[in-house]
């Protein structure tokens, strides 16, 4: 059957078939939730609602009406004075808080920006301490007392911003999936010690030993996993061969930078060895080797 | 059986289930060629069909419409997750299916897999998605342009650029 025809002939007539076809039709029919309504229903509603709409905004507007005749008008005082003197406090300054804001989502991030006109503090005179400013007005003469909101840091609308990132790809995806793989495979999770001296516990390597068998395809599956990343990715490498993956990316929105290296070992067996650090640190290579080392010449003592 | 469905009665509904999961897998894991995010599209498959059942014209054929709610989940999940790469391991899979002369050989879920990461390396998602409905589940055009909501022309072209692709493919790989 080397003819390309009779290959996609062959292929035709095939199904392929589900393992245990009852558990996934059991694991359906337990994760059906409630019936939504039907469009009609759906649009029933709509028009019940839309024939509601205007009868509340004539209600609310009537409303409003009533309240703008019967209110009491404020009344006018001929015996008080007109000009009078209005106290206003030096406004205090406090320390803005210019901490970043927890992320919503991973592609998500919104910045904030607190705006402060320059000009404007320049231009008005500093108080002294103890001397009121005290401006003219047209108000009764009364000593005003600072709404709370005053020692805030006067914030425009504008001020945040909003930046949606749709290019964001999570390196930390590239973890979810071998930890799926891992738990699909009934492999489990080495945690090793990659710092180097100082302490550092913001280093989180893991390694992980998985059977090299080819119906699994972990190297297919990880190159897979990596070429959804786009190759501009900050810290982006990507080196395979038929025995070793190797593949690094940065994430500069949570400082962080990953690496991953897979490497088929003897015994039909593959190493992975994930690992994900602050920028900065230095992750030393040590750790990885050895435990490659223990589980290259003594493969019975290693707990996986 | 669909008017108790649109009742609610799940008990039918598990009816329409069993009777259509194996043609959604079958699609799922030609598309996405992945045996457990096939089982995943099925079952996301099956409670958007649950969900909106009331809304089916039962005029209309429920397994069609089934394949139209799959097909846009595969081209949905297509779109966000990675290209599709086919390693060494799988042309030999590819190889030991095409020089065995039974024809009525059987293949597990991994030499699928295998033989369609093969096969459709460089299609987009839409040659992708014709190229399985009719060539490997048969379907005919008229169904295709239902379920994919194309017309007789785009289905026309969209299979015609695969078959052109996979036969350059098959011919760079050895085959004839």
């Amino acid at each position: 059957m080397n003819k390309i025809d009779d290959i996609l002939e062959g292929l035709k007539g095939q199904q392929p078939m589900i393992d245990d076809p009852d558990a996934l039709t059991d694991r359906i029919m337990n994760s059906l939730p409630d019936m939504k309504p039907s469009r009609q229903e759906d649009e029933g509603k709509a028009r019940i609602v839309s024939w509601h709409w205007p009868a509340i905004l004539a209600a609310a507007a009537s409303i409003a009406v009533a309240l703008m005749i019967v209110w009491p008008k404020p009344e006018y005082h001929p015996e008080e004075p007109d000009v009078v003197a209005q106290v206003v406090h030096p406004e205090t300054q406090k320390p803005m808080d210019m901490s970043p804001k927890p992320l919503d989502t991973p592609s998500k991030h919104i910045e904030r920006i607190v705006l402060k006109d320059e000009k404007a503090s320049k231009q008005v005179p500093q108080p002294k301490e103890d001397q009121p400013i005290v401006e003219e007005g047209y108000q009764r003469a009364e000593y005003l007392p600072l709404p709370e909101s005053a020692n805030e840091p006067q914030l425009h609308y504008a001020a945040i911003r909003t930046i949606e990132d749709s290019t964001y790809q999570d390196p930390a995806h590239m973890d979810e999936f071998i930890v799926k793989m891992a738990e699909y495979n009934h492999v489990k999770a080495v945690a090793l010690d990659c710092t180097s001296g100082s302490g550092d516990s913001a280093i989180i390597s893991k390694a992980y030993v998985f059977e090299d068998k080819q119906g699994m395809d972990l190297f297919g599956r990880l190159l897979q996993a990596a070429c959804w990343y786009d190759s501009k990715t900050p810290g982006y490498l990507l080196n395979f061969s038929h025995q070793q993956f190797f593949f690094t990316l940065k994430d500069l929105c949570k400082g962080q930078k990953y690496l991953w290296i897979a490497e088929r070992l003897v015994g039909e067996r593959i190493l992975l060895f994930s690992s994900h650090s602050p920028i900065e640190t230095n992750v030393s290579s040590a750790c990885y080797q050895n435990y490659r080392e223990q589980l290259t010449h003594n493969i019975s003592t290693l707990d996986f | 059986m669909i008017t108790r469905c649109q009742q609610g009665d799940k008990d039918a509904f598990r009816w329409v289930v069993q009777t259509h999961q194996r043609m959604i897998f079958s699609l799922a894991l030609k598309m996405l060629c992945d045996e457990e995010e096939a089982k995943d599209m099925v079952q996301e498959t099956f409670i958007r069909v649950w969900q909106r059942i009331k809304d089916l014209d039962q005029q209309k054929t429920i397994g069609t419409w089934i394949y139209t709610i799959a097909s846009r989940l595969c081209i949905d999940k297509l779109r966000r997750t990675n290209r599709v790469v086919s390693m060494p391991e799988d042309q030999l899979a590819l190889r030991r299916f095409a020089s065995d002369n039974d024809s009525q050989q059987t293949l597990e879920n991994g030499q699928w897999v295998s033989i369609i990461k093969t096969l459709v390396e460089g299609l987009s998602d839409k040659q992708r998605l014709v190229f399985t409905l009719i060539q490997l589940k048969g379907l005919s055009s008229a169904e295709a342009e239902q379920i994919t909501g194309f017309d007789a022309k785009q289905i026309k072209s969209n299979l015609f650029v695969a078959h052109q692709t996979i036969r350059k493919r098959l011919k760079e790989l050895g085959y004839e």
